[in-house]
């Protein structure tokens, strides 16, 4: 309904329920607000108040709505003085700061001609405790947005309010300085403070700003950057109509300075004759490899790639996409080894930690991604979140998922360990690490004995149910309770709570996929919702949290063996003709192996070139000694990248690869949108997009892929991928698309299976279970689960070549159950040998509440910290993803 | 709607409690986080708001405007050095009160001695019981209604009677209860504000701990009026003697509807303790309070009637109001005495300070002279409403005090807490009292106030000391009126109303201070908080 009212003597329409404040920004008249946060109208500063109809009293156009024939006047001389009058008593409590560009108390004061009053006569001292934010209490004006950004938009919960009155002040948990609070370095009051209170320390006004996608996690955060020169000075988070709508994580957030790091690679590297492949330990680059030029190493790299063909077949040759590169490198580097070396050996990340999701919701509902956007949870009635500690992994979607909680929604936290997440929830099953299927299998035979599942869901939209509830006879509640330690009658109300408080949406994330049975694990959740009916609606769905910000990407450009872009079947007659004539070359006839099948194959020297491009593998796959094993079998190995890593220490030929801040091109995140990336420099030294450097490559080995830019590359993707048709670089402007479009939504399609599922129907899968590892056991009586600190990503190329993160993390630590330690004789900090049968590794230990007696837990995050000679080549047999939840170890003194 | 799962307001009454035994280390603090699983941040909030840092046992010396000027005029001395400031305490009668290991005692030239009316053994023995109260008449009016429901009747007699709120607002009664009542239905709640704090007034307490009945009355009538199925009583922590009173009442109504009397559908009585300081007293703090926040004004609209407690459709009313109602609808049917009565609390410079019963519209003149036994020539100034009303002058005393007449001539009516002024008081000095009142009242939210207060503080304390300018003056004024269109709640924005109403009537002897100082008599320095 639309509401007439006149706005300074100018007729207006506005939407019934929008406030003055709103109706002003939209239409361009300027009332000032210095409190005012979106959807939080603080209505303390009282600037915004303006003259309505006759009454006497001015109100708050932030929270005044808007009525039919209101009268309202935003600029008389009256209201002027008003705000002078309050600017001035702001002022008289305001130390002015530099740089005062970031002070909008200042800049409002300067345009209403107040001037200012020098310097404060009783400063409060500066919190400067924090590595990347400095907050001067001095400076602030409680508006309280800080308080609505940490509290209420990120449920971080750290700043309060002290005091009362005017000795009022912004306080963290309970009266500490920034450093020793529970800050979690997000960055959202900086972002929202007005007065530069709370700023980033060295903040200064940039000469230009790009927004762009941020290149860490699966979320795919709208960043906005400030750049001067070629440093980035700093970030900030983008609203309107983002995944993220302006949040970030401490690494979107502070961890960008990895890009100007001194040791970027800027030319290629050749390995010097007589220099065997190792680490290089403490001798200068320049003993190891020698500097090439491009045109001398693409030459040797494409000779050697002919030659290994010849000798030994193109299934001989291997390569490992990166998914932090765009999907028009990806795409690039898959045409590349099909069509120009002729081999379907191709693989990316998604080997290590999500494979088991996308191809069990692929086998079940025909689409292989998550069928919900990553804001979409907010409009869940019942969350059911699974082995994902999203507060460190996902800290965006963590939030998403806590304003939930905190709105009503119940909050169902599935987890071995004891998460921060589970304050906020109203279920906690801490079940027996490894036995997911068995918990989840038990609950879908609790609803289906109560009644609870829908019916008419089963009946129209899905086939194969019998044999599955027939498969769940043997996972009774007692049963369940038992394996899984979780009393039964916590699964009960757990299953009557997912089953009746529609809608509910499960998310998950590696706690469950990087097992023996990873996939099984899945699929007991797609079983879940199928059963209820909780796909296919807003507030509901199968939602994995994808870890790399373009692995979704990766597996939709195709690089898989066996799965073309747009996840076409290479096996496919009509698919195959059908890239064989726009290729124009035949494509391999073979399907290739997965990444974690290339490490045993080259150690038996069936393959002998392996091309990585961005993976840092001798520190992210299982069992470490087998890698380095494996790459001095090889014939060659090249490795591309920014630096040169642990990995590319290894290689005989080493390319220097433009960062995603150095190039255009897309990312596709968890929710399948599709994504800008935009340059803020040129690539460094002689340093190259990706796909610049296949293309050249593929040039050289006789099969040209003439692009002119990467957005040629993207018409070609859509023009050949179904889901990807209608996607073009213009059309990403903006907030980006979700594919698959087409269905008649100008964004692309949100929310998958509305009406039929993408394969028509979905399946049930019926399941078994056995425990695993138990004949270890009694060797090796502790699991070792590896996982993520919020301040680092991965294997720290990026986050550990960025000041703020490394100070913010607390370093390589083994966390202990209490109960283990004492038993252990170990004390907190102390040192202790961890044995697994693939390795050993000294570790520092220290006690953590949140994991069970028997349980270990630490990071892959430090070189310093080889957490994966530990780990076990296990793998799930569907998708080859390593059990990386799953290492067994035993524990000794360190010896003399 | 937002819901928040867990009950919020534990919290706070688990603070409360902590607070009481001392237990409010950062140890207690956080263990009380881990154990609720409330945010560290939430409760430095709360302990910060309403708890804040005390010496254990230490006295605690009411500042309020009629115990100060009685500690001046009687010459006493100053309280034991490590006193703590405070207003106010509630027994302005019997100024100038301090409270100490939770007795209240008054200072005379002899030393302190403790308030006859504040123990609980005279409050326990002046309590009119129920058996009392009803052989006076008393519930007949809620008998006739829970027989013939008539909750539209109810709302037009007290519209026709023109009932204002008495808790310091003056708001026109029936109109909130319209209000209320248009809300959709769903568990609408009388939300009694019996969290008295304006300096100088005292008559909720003493209606509370004498006549507890007739509150109860009077807010199950207003229940019923308003469809409401619950009556919670939000009291101030500290009137524990009310506390009392008002269980036993309630005792003696159980045991009443339990041997079946009244017949008849009663709404459900609960009374919570509530802390916080005078702003907590502001009818959405009160809330914010119940709900366990720091008692901070919301924004309106919405309004209570629209939005309250919960969310749900609440009308608050103040205890003073509720009480008078059963006399008034009592008139209508022939029982009663007629009209609106009003209790009077009379302090400052008289003989005889006090809580005076009257029909609404008794005059100052005739309430100091006869009441307070004093020549109203004597005086040269007033405060009709506490603090909170602004200033008249001694012309006129003559004002009939109800609420629109004094509207009229530019104060408020407010609690009708009449402070008197004497010839020899320096106004300087009580307004300096009063805006040291409000800034430490100040709950901080809004910019006017938590700034514009403290700097009229500044200000009427320079001006005390001579040292302030013409200029400053008028910056004072301008101030003054900043406040009072720009604040989020009454309490910025009268705080500058006294400075506002003495300069319109009294420009030359507030003007010679800025020529440096006053021969008047002055009050005790403000003691630091």
């Amino acid at each position: 309904m639309t509401v007439r009212l006149r706005l300074d003597g100018r007729e207006v329409d506005a939407p019934d329920g929008e406030t003055i404040l709103e109706l002003a920004r939209r239409v361009g008249v300027a009332i000032p607000s210095l409190c005012d946060s979106p959807s939080h109208p603080n209505g303390v500063c009282r600037m915004c108040m303006v003259e309505v109809d006759d009454s006497g009293r001015a109100v708050p156009a932030c929270a005044t709505r808007v009525r039919p024939g209101m009268d309202v006047r935003t600029q008389t001389a009256h209201l002027l003085g008003l705000r002078r009058g309050l600017l001035t008593l702001m002022l008289e409590r305001h130390r002015p700061h530099e740089p005062s560009a970031r002070c909008e108390l200042e800049a409002l004061a300067d345009r209403l001609g107040i001037p200012s009053t020098g310097t404060l006569s009783d400063p409060m001292d500066r919190d400067d405790s924090h590595p990347a934010i400095s907050f001067d209490a001095s400076s602030c004006i409680l508006c309280r947005r800080c308080l609505v950004a940490c509290d209420e938009e990120q449920v971080n919960d750290v700043i309060g309010l002290s005091g009362r009155g005017a000795p009022t002040h912004i306080g963290f948990d309970l009266g500490v300085c920034l450093s020793e609070s529970s800050c979690a370095s997000c960055g959202a009051c900086v972002d929202a403070c007005p007065t530069g209170a709370l700023i980033e320390k060295g903040w200064a006004p940039a000469e230009r700003t790009v927004v762009t996608t941020c290149p860490y996690c699966g979320v795919g955060c709208t960043v906005e950057y400030g750049v001067q020169d070629r440093r980035i000075l700093w970030a900030r988070g983008v609203r309107g109509g983002s995944v993220n709508d302006g949040k970030l994580c401490v690494k979107g957030k502070f961890a960008f300075q990895y890009e100007t790091s001194s040791d970027r690679l800027l030319t290629p590297l050749i390995r010097r004759d007589g220099v065997p492949r190792g680490p290089i330990g403490m001798r200068p680059v320049d003993e190891v490899f020698r500097t090439a030029s491009w045109d001398e190493a693409l030459s040797l790299l494409a000779e050697r790639i002919r030659t290994i063909r010849a000798e030994h077949g193109s299934t001989a040759i291997a390569g490992i996409a990166c998914d932090r590169s765009t999907n028009e490198d990806i795409y690039a580097f898959q045409r590349l080894m099909r069509v120009a070396a002729g081999t379907d050996n191709v693989d990316q990340s998604a080997t290590l930690c999500h494979a088991p999701s996308a191809a069990m919701l692929s086998w079940a509902t025909g689409a292989g991604a998550a069928t919900n956007p990553v804001g979409d949870v907010r409009n869940a009635r019942t969350i059911l979140l699974v082995g994902s500690n999203t507060e460190r992994a996902h800290p965006v979607v963590a939030s998403n998922i806590k304003w939930a909680a905190r709105h009503g929604a119940h909050l169902i936290v599935v987890d071995p360990r004891r998460l921060e997440i589970g304050r906020l929830a109203e279920m906690s099953l801490s079940l027996r690490p490894g036995t997911d299927v068995v918990l989840f299998g038990a609950m879908a035979k609790c609803i289906l004995d109560s009644g609870w599942e829908d019916r008419a869901f089963i009946e129209q939209r899905t086939e194969g149910f019998d044999a599955w509830a027939a498969s769940l006879s043997p996972f009774t509640l007692e049963y369940a309770s038992r394996v899984t330690g979780v009393p039964a009658d916590l699964i009960r109300r757990a299953s009557e709570t997912y089953a009746r408080e529609r809608p509910s949406s499960i998310l998950w994330t590696l706690g469950i996929t990087e097992h023996e049975n990873g996939s099984d694990n899945v699929s007991s959740l797609v079983n879940l919702a199928l059963l209820t009916g909780n796909v296919g609606r807003s507030g509901s769905g199968l939602n994995p949290l994808r870890g790399q910000n373009n692995v979704q990407g990766g597996a939709d450009m195709g690089s898989t063996p066996g799965s073309l872009p747009g996840y076409q079947p290479l096996s496919d007659p009509a698919v195959r003709a059908k890239f064989e004539a726009r290729w124009g070359s035949a494509l391999p006839e073979l399907k290739g192996w997965k990444s974690t099948e290339m490490i045993p194959q080259a150690q038996s020297g069936r393959i002998r070139l392996l091309y990585i491009s961005g993976e840092n593998s001798v520190r992210s796959h299982p069992d470490s000694s087998s890698v380095s094993d494996a790459f001095q079998s090889l014939d060659l190995l090249v490795v591309q990248d920014l630096y040169l890593t642990e990995t590319a220490e290894y290689a005989d030929i080493v390319l220097p690869a433009a960062s995603s801040f150095e190039k255009t091109g897309t990312f596709t995140n968890m929710e399948r949108r599709v994504q800008m990336v935009r340059p803020l420099f040129d690539p460094p030294g002689s340093a190259r997009a990706d796909w610049e450097i296949y293309a050249e490559l593929a040039d050289r080995l006789g099969h040209p892929m003439p692009y002119r830019d990467s957005g040629e590359i993207m018409s070609e993707i859509s023009d050949l991928a179904p889901s990807y048709a209608g996607i073009g670089h213009e059309r990403l402007a903006g907030r980006g698309l979700n594919w698959p479009i087409g269905r008649g939504e100008p964004n692309g399609e949100s929310i998958l299976h509305v009406d039929r599922f993408a394969r028509g129907k979905a399946r049930f899968r019926p399941l078994g279970w056995t425990e695993p590892g138990a004949e270890r056991a009694a060797e090796y009586p502790y699991v070792l689960v590896t996982g993520r600190q919020r301040e680092q990503y991965h294997t720290g190329t990026m986050t550990g070549r960025s000041p703020v993160a490394t100070r913010l993390s607390e370093g390589p630590v083994v966390e202990m159950n209490a109960e283990d330690m004492a038993r252990e004789g170990l004390a907190e900090g102390g040192r202790v040998r961890l044995i697994s049968p693939q390795g050993m590794v000294e570790a520092r230990v220290g006690v953590s509440p949140a994991l069970p007696v028997g349980m270990l837990f630490t990071t892959f995050h430090y070189s310093e910290f080889r957490v994966n000679e530990l780990t076990t080549p296990a793998l799930d047999p569907m998708t080859k993803t390593p059990a990386y939840k799953d290492t067994r170890v035993r524990l000794a003194p360190v010896s003399s | 709607m937002t819901e928040i799962r867990s009950d919020p307001s534990a919290v706070l009454r688990e603070l409360a409690t902590m607070a009481r035994e001392g237990r409010l280390s950062h140890d207690d603090l956080e263990e009380l986080s881990r154990r609720t699983q409330v945010p560290r941040s939430v409760i430095l909030g709360l302990r910060t708001f309403y708890f804040p840092e005390r010496v254990d046992g230490a006295t605690e010396v009411c500042v309020g405007l009629p115990c100060a000027m009685r500690r001046s005029s009687t010459g006493l001395p100053e309280p034991p050095g490590d006193s703590a400031s405070v207003s106010c305490l509630g027994y302005c009668a019997r100024a100038p009160v301090v409270r100490r290991s939770g007795r209240y005692l008054r200072q005379t030239s002899d030393g302190l001695e403790e308030i006859a009316e504040s123990t609980p053994r005279f409050v326990d023995a002046h309590r009119e019981h129920l058996s009392d109260y009803r052989a006076r008449g008393g519930y007949a009016v809620l008998e006739r209604y829970l027989s013939a429901p008539d909750p539209e009747g109810l709302v037009r007699s007290v519209e026709a009677a023109s009932v204002r709120g008495m808790g310091g607002a003056g708001f026109p009664a029936h109109i909130k209860w319209k209000a209320v009542r248009a809300s959709p239905a769903g568990a609408r709640v009388l939300l009694v504000n019996a969290h008295e704090g304006e300096p100088a007034t005292f008559k909720d307490r003493e209606i509370l701990e004498r006549e507890p009945h007739r509150l109860l009355e009077g807010a199950m009538l207003a229940a019923l009026a308003v469809g409401a199925d619950r009556v919670l009583i939000g009291l101030k922590s500290e009137y524990e003697n009310a506390r009392c009173s008002l269980d036993e009442a309630l005792d003696e109504l159980a045991a009443q509807t339990a041997a079946g009397w009244p017949t008849g559908r009663l709404p459900s009585i609960e009374i919570r303790a509530v802390p916080g300081p005078y702003v907590t007293g502001e009818e959405t703090a009160l809330m914010e309070a119940l709900e366990g926040r720091r008692s901070e004004p919301r924004l309106r609209p919405p309004f209570p009637a629209e939005f309250g407690l919960e969310g749900r459709p609440t009308l608050v009313q103040n205890v003073e109001t509720l009480a008078s109602l059963p006399n008034l609808l009592g008139a209508e049917a022939g029982t009663r005495p007629s009209g609106v009565e009003k209790v009077y609390c009379l302090t400052g410079d008289v003989e005889r300070p006090g809580a005076y019963r009257h029909p609404l519209g008794i005059s100052a003149e005739e309430l100091v002279r006869q009441d307070g036994r004093t020549d109203p020539r004597s005086l040269k100034a007033f405060l009709p409403g506490g603090l909170s009303g602004g200033l008249l002058p001694a012309s006129q005393l003559d004002l009939a005090l109800d609420f629109e007449t004094v509207r009229r001539s530019g104060a408020g009516l407010g609690t009708a807490a009449v402070v008197a002024i004497g010839r020899d008081r320096c106004l300087v000095d009580v307004l300096e009292n009063l805006s040291t009142f409000f800034a430490s009242e100040s709950c901080g939210k809004c910019v006017p106030c938590r700034l514009g207060t403290a700097k009229l503080q500044r200000l009427l304390g320079a001006l005390r000391e001579g040292r302030a300018s013409e200029a400053d003056l008028s910056e004072g004024l301008a101030l003054a009126q900043l406040l009072q269109e720009t604040s989020i709640c009454a309490l910025g924005q009268v705080a500058g109303k006294a400075l506002s109403d003495a300069m319109r009537y009294f420009p030359e002897e507030i003007r010679a201070h800025t020529r440096g100082g006053c021969a008047g008599h002055h009050l005790p320095e403000a003691l630091p908080p």
